[in-house]
């Protein structure tokens, strides 16, 4: 008898992952075989033995960290992809044609002369020097943080190592609030920032000192109020908001928040929001109330809860 | 209004960053699940969920909606996870030893042992080392696929997308990780 396929099925068998006839065949098996009885048992403690290990599991920190550092590296990407963008010249049928073999000639000829400028001439050299010690360690200031060491080559064999670091250096900055460099600057630890104090003393000043129709600063404030990890963080972006003026981009966001945020005092605050802008115009539009009646099959908070019934009540009277 | 992944992507090809942000919301999770019980280390995780999105990032303008988004997503998840190589050399086995403090474990484990005698957390601790060690003797692509199976409970046909290969050929490496998973922990179950 094919015990071995028997004994994949009961493997198969626990995972369900078979089909009704399958299921019966192993079933009819399994009641005259007790090799194959004793199989399943053995198979059983086996999986429930793995489900009983702890591997890790995702922590929201973890997730934060892993969202921080991915946002750096995008920029990073971002910054590259702009530079890249060069205007591209069409050459397609240029070298097609004979007469410009001679200066196809000529072209490589000058590539070469320069190549070896590069290579040889002297003066180039003692800025390859000054490159390296400007990233020699003992040059930096002794207030440098040396963070994130990374190795690229640490064989040390040939002599030489290679590895990337960061280097942290504070810096001490004094100037108007409203200057576009100091915004960028506290724009960027609103959304990076790792401390959510730091992230929550930038969302207030920010918030606080701009004016209300500059887009890039209400952008980064409604990233801020979805994305944050933090409640405290969450909470002040969405509080500025308010102030700014209502749109597409706003409307989306607070929808956004009354869906996905799993604090209820952030949907709390969106609902409210969208009342009030609701009072102040033309009531609610078919995307928020289609909202509305999605969150009502999930909510767990009375408070929302009745909120949302009575914008869906006062939305029906308007109606009429 | 909840945007769907079709839209969200022509918004993000079209260069919108909120809505390339919110897909990576939706999925970044299980990526970062997967790469952490596949190498079992944090900074090894974080690597491979920053790799896995700098290709989405890159790819995407190039994404032509021949496959859902997430088989496309998962599909590169596992190619990182399976080309993966520890930039510091590190064991990736997981490290529960004496240098961890219990309070890092019980994060790492993401589980609230309160009701538990320290007895069974150290027996806990103990089949996790195991199985930790047995996963590190299993192929690649047989770690893997056992992985997405035992802890993360994708079906066989969802693996074999992920993984572009045949349902047999799962099956196949499903049933050698765990004769061979069997074979090293029988002591454990037996």
């Amino acid at each position: 008898m094919n015990h071995k396929k028997y004994k994949e099925w009961i493997q198969l068998f626990l995972y369900d992952e078979m089909t009704q006839k399958e299921k019966d065949e192993l079933l009819n098996h399994l009641e005259s075989c007790n090799e194959c009885s004793g199989e399943i048992e053995k198979q059983k403690r086996f999986h429930t033995m793995i489900k009983g290990s702890s591997l890790p599991e995702v922590e929201q920190n973890l997730l934060s960290e892993a969202r921080r550092e991915l946002n750096a590296a995008l920029r990073v990407e971002k910054t590259k992809r702009r530079t890249s963008r060069f205007p591209l010249i069409d050459f397609s049928g240029f070298f097609f044609s004979p007469l410009k073999i001679a200066f196809g000639g000529a072209v490589v000829l000058i590539i070469g002369i320069f190549a070896g400028y590069l290579l040889f001439d002297k003066k180039i050299q003692p800025d390859i020097q000054n490159i390296i010690e400007e990233n020699d360690l003992s040059t930096l200031e002794t207030n440098t943080q040396i963070t994130n060491l990374r190795f690229i080559d640490q064989d040390p064999s040939d002599g030489e190592i290679e590895f990337t670091v960061e280097a942290i250096k504070p810096l001490r900055i004094k100037g108007k609030v409203n200057d576009p460099k100091i915004q960028n600057i506290l724009t960027y630890s609103m959304l990076y920032e790792q401390n959510p104090g730091v992230r929550l003393n930038a969302v207030n000043v920010i918030g606080a000192n701009t004016k209300k129709d500059d887009k890039e600063i209400k952008a980064a404030l409604i990233t801020v109020a979805k994305y944050d990890t933090n409640l405290g963080v969450r909470r002040e972006a969405l509080k500025l908001l308010r102030g700014f003026p209502f749109d597409t981009e706003l409307r989306e966001a607070l929808l956004y928040i009354l869906l996905n945020d799993e604090n209820s005092a952030m949907r709390i605050e969106a609902i409210t929001s969208l009342k009030e802008i609701s009072e102040k115009g033309n009531g609610f539009n078919e995307e928020e109330i289609s909202a509305f009646r999605e969150n009502l099959k999930k909510e767990e908070n009375n408070y929302v809860k009745f909120q949302i019934r009575t914008a869906l009540q006062e939305n029906i009277k308007n109606e009429k | 209004m909840i945007l769907s992944d079709t839209e969200l992507i022509n918004k993000a090809q079209n260069g919108d960053e909120s809505a390339f942000n919110e897909l990576i919301c939706r999925y970044d999770r299980n990526v970062l699940s997967i790469a952490l019980k596949y190498v079992n280390d944090r900074d090894d995780a974080k690597d491979i969920y920053q790799e896995v999105f700098l290709r989405v990032f890159r790819g995407l303008k190039n994404f032509k909606f021949k496959s859902e988004f997430s088989t496309w997503l998962y599909r590169i998840t596992t190619n990182v996870c399976l080309t993966f190589v520890s930039r510091s050399n590190k064991q990736t086995m997981m490290r529960i030893n004496n240098d961890m403090e219990t309070e890092e474990i019980d994060n790492i484990a993401g589980k609230d042992d309160s009701d538990n005698s320290p007895d069974e957390h150290l027996i806990r601790n103990e089949i996790t080392n195991n199985v930790n060690e047995a996963l590190e003797k299993l192929s690649p692509k047989q770690k893997m696929i056992f992985m997405l199976k035992h802890f993360e409970g994708y079906k066989i046909r969802e693996i074999a997308v992920m993984i572009n290969c045949g349902e047999g050929t799962v099956k196949k490496y499903l049933f050698e990780a765990n004769h061979k998973l069997r074979e090293q922990l029988s002591e454990l179950y037996a």
